[in-house]
């Protein structure tokens, strides 16, 4: 699996949200959309926002240079970047939407599915935090959960060997000049 | 109660504007999906606020807003606004050379008329 991108990871955090809520996949959406309506009161809505997040995880690099052409040497380049998704749920069943999501992201299932993409959720969940809101001088019912992944990530690239180099060995009197020139 | 419809239509004020309408339905990926259509509309458009720029770290950017008075309504996003789509998003008008989005409407039908606000739908 190489770098994931931010559409790889809201389809992969959104099919699994669908399976964990069991609701319609027209009901898990993605959040920030350039324009888009939102829920009415009384509708079960789940929005999904993935960020990355920095971390002491996410500083290391693992190279690795292995030669798969004469005149040119693979690099790969392997780290973790850490993402945080957040759940934002809406409707009545806002609370225990966000209770579900946050038991079941850490069963074998979903778990399963999440590391065929490398993806590996951290154990260390915060509770949901209940927040409505006032909205048309109604309470709306939102209660959000965040969960953070450690994202395998790889890339490859391609670095050039210094093919060959021509040596020059001046001896005038005591010193003694080597140029390399690539 | 007067009926001020016919000063919509006068062509001593009015002009045909172009409306972009948006309607769609959320995917089971969750993503609102769109078509469009356009027509036309006959108006009256003054302009709301004036076109200003604002500096930012990556560029001036311009902004402004204008009122258009018609004699049906327009959309702003909603849910079930229409019997085809599941919901629409603001509609856009094409006018001097800019597209403007609508972002708020008043009903006054009682009185022959609608009236919107919209903004420049690009930043620069």
């Amino acid at each position: 699996m190489a770098t994931l991108t931010l559409t790889e990871l809201n389809t992969l955090f959104q099919g699994v949200s669908v399976t964990m809520t069991g609701l319609n996949g027209k009901k898990v959406r993605l959040a920030y959309q350039a324009q888009q309506p939102a829920q009415e009161h009384d509708e079960n809505v789940v929005y999904i926002y993935v960020s990355e997040v920095d971390d002491d995880y996410n500083k290391l690099r693992d190279l690795v240079y292995f030669n798969s052409d004469p005149d040119v040497s693979d690099l790969l380049t392997k780290y973790t970047r850490v993402m945080e998704v957040q759940w934002s749920c809406y409707g009545p069943s806002a609370f225990d939407l966000a209770n579900t999501i946050r038991r079941s992201i850490l069963s074998e299932s979903i778990r399963s599915v999440l590391a065929t993409a490398q993806v590996y959720p951290l154990t260390w969940i915060a509770a949901p935090t209940r927040v409505p809101y006032q909205f048309n001088n109604r309470w709306w019912e939102r209660t959000d959960v965040r969960v953070r992944f450690n994202v395998n990530t790889t890339y490859n690239e391609e670095v050039p060997y210094i093919e060959s180099a021509e040596v020059l060995i001046d001896t005038v009197e005591i010193s003694q000049n080597v140029i390399i020139e690539e | 109660m007067i009926n001020v419809a016919e000063l919509i239509t006068d062509p001593d004020f009015a002009q045909t504007l172009l409306v972009t309408r948006t309607g769609g339905d959320y995917n089971t990926a969750g993503v609102f999906e769109t078509s469009e259509e356009t027509f036309s509309v006959t108006g009256v458009m003054t302009p709301a606020n004036a076109k200003e720029q604002v500096s930012t770290p990556n560029g001036d950017m311009v902004t402004g807003d204008v009122n258009f008075y018609t004699l049906q309504p327009l959309f702003v996003t909603q849910l079930n606004a229409d019997l085809v789509n599941e919901g629409v998003l603001s509609d856009t008008i094409a006018w001097h050379d800019q597209e403007w989005i609508l972002i708020n409407t008043k009903d006054y039908s009682d009185y022959g008329y609608h009236k919107s606000v919209a903004i420049r739908k690009e930043g620069a």
